[in-house]
């Protein structure tokens, strides 16, 4: 072991990390609020929907989970044009990510309606809830407690394939990582900054989701 | 008797073979009436082969000027970047015309004529694109692979324009084909090789950032026909003729003012 670590190399390099760490950051947070949305909405479907759209939400779900990310994301950035869409690299991610996530959370989000006791449900309709009203105030918030750890390490998860984005040119903090690389050749140096920071953010993504949990679930009794 | 001789004539061959040094000066390689050149046949447009199997590129077309020049018959060996400089030293061929750029290392075993074509890299675009450097660049973005000589040099001429870096330059001409980006820095043969396969879309060069030379491989010890080689390229590049070639295949001619060794 001759290598000498040169650290101090990076540091000219801190505004691009810090504007790599910024775009990860927000593509994640903008990501998981769409995907969360878009997961609730098809797991809303599939459980209870009228036929036909619960056909489209199971060939979504299906199509998006037997695909590769990198694919997906390919075909936004590169096919798409050719269709006359154009996004740009950080649009694409976040579409990418945003549909990826949507299947993923859709299915850990039906395992928990599943689990909400059928009496409820009935019990909700015969206080004379309408289907929305029941998916809404009796099995929603239940199903979230419920699979609230699992949905919350593919969110996690998600955070840490915002690196594959870089394939497409989107500025995140992997993408930094490897021009840091390719200028400085430090490899070793930049990969283990990286690194850091990337079990810091998923460390910082944990204590959210903590927080997030006492507030909703643990200090507001459920209704 | 019949066997002495041959037994003789073995005995000459092994001697010739041995004491012999096979070195094929000039004059040697007029008395045999074969020029023996090690070309390239995977490195498109230098040296590859055609659909119907043949051997063609810009160095096939500098060894048949070669053969011509001297005036004797042309032996085709085809050589890889990794065996070029073996065949070389050991005098297996005469003459390597192989896309090869001069390095000091190489020097130590080879010699190296003045160089008789080059390859570019630049910033290419649209061929109706209103740039004609990069001053004027304004908004426009670049694609580029990441960590490539293109990269370092286009980072350095216009650090504050719109670059996309990419893993490589397949992914770079992806995006520039799908429009993601406007421009593309690239190699001129890769630029012209997207040109041909899809001529809407042509490629015409706006600004090039530096030329790559490639010399004609000589064995030491050559005295007479490394001078030769030189003076062949000389003349060829004095009177337009390689740099029309290069043209051809590469896309771009020359540069005026080419350098020499």
């Amino acid at each position: 072991m001759n290598y000498s670590f040169r650290f101090s190399s990076l540091l000219a390099y801190r505004d691009e990390i810090i504007e790599g760490l910024l775009l990860t950051l927000q593509l994640s947070a903008a990501t998981i609020l769409i995907g969360l949305v878009i997961g609730v909405v098809i797991a809303a479907l599939r459980t209870g929907g009228p036929g036909p759209l619960r056909s489209i939400a199971t060939v979504y779900v299906e199509t998006i989970r037997n695909t590769p990310l990198l694919v997906q994301l390919f075909i936004i950035f590169f096919g798409l044009p050719s269709l006359g869409l154009r996004f740009t690299a950080n649009e694409a991610a976040l579409i990418g990510l945003s549909i990826n996530l949507g299947a993923y959370s859709a299915e850990i989000i039906r395992a928990g309606i599943e689990s909400v006791r059928k009496s409820q449900i009935e019990a909700g309709h015969a206080l004379g809830l309408n289907g929305y009203q029941v998916f809404r105030h009796v099995v929603l918030f239940q199903a979230l407690k419920a699979i609230y750890p699992a949905l919350t390490s593919q969110f996690i998860l998600l955070m840490l394939m915002t690196s594959i984005v870089s394939t497409i040119g989107a500025n995140e903090l992997f993408h930094q990582a490897s021009f840091i690389d390719s200028r400085t050749f430090r490899s070793f140096e930049v990969y283990t900054a990286i690194t850091l920071i990337y079990l810091g953010l998923t460390l910082l993504f944990r204590g959210v989701f903590a927080a997030i949990y006492w507030c909703v679930f643990v200090r507001r009794p459920a209704r | 008797m019949m066997k002495h001789l041959s037994t003789i004539a073995c005995a000459a061959l092994v001697s010739l073979a041995v004491t012999a040094p096979a070195k094929a000066d000039l004059q040697d390689i007029l008395d045999a009436g074969t020029v023996r050149i090690g070309v390239p046949a995977d490195v498109p447009p230098f040296g590859f082969l055609d659909g119907s199997n043949q051997q063609v590129g810009l160095d096939i077309e500098v060894a048949k000027l070669i053969a011509e020049a001297l005036g004797v018959d042309l032996e085709l060996t085809t050589v890889t970047s990794a065996n070029r400089i073996s065949y070389l030293a050991t005098n297996r061929i005469d003459l390597t015309v192989a896309a090869m750029g001069a390095t000091p290392e190489r020097a130590l075993q080879i010699d190296f004529s003045s160089p008789y074509s080059a390859l570019s890299i630049g910033l290419f675009g649209p061929e109706d694109s209103e740039l004609s450097s990069l001053a004027d660049l304004g908004d426009q973005t670049i694609g580029v692979a990441r960590g490539t000589t293109q990269d370092i040099e286009l980072t350095e001429r216009a650090p504050d324009a719109n670059i996309q870096r990419y893993d490589d330059d397949a992914t770079a001409a992806s995006a520039y084909l799908s429009g993601q980006v406007e421009l593309l820095a690239t190699a001129n043969i890769i630029a012209n090789d997207l040109s041909k396969r899809d001529p809407d879309n042509a490629l015409a060069p706006i600004e090039i950032f530096r030329y790559s030379p490639t010399h004609v491989g000589v064995p030491k010890g050559n005295p007479d026909l490394l001078r030769w080689v030189d003076t062949f390229v000389f003349y060829n590049l004095n009177n337009g003729r390689l740099s029309e070639m290069t043209e051809e295949w590469l896309g771009q001619p020359l540069p005026e003012r080419f350098p020499s060794m």
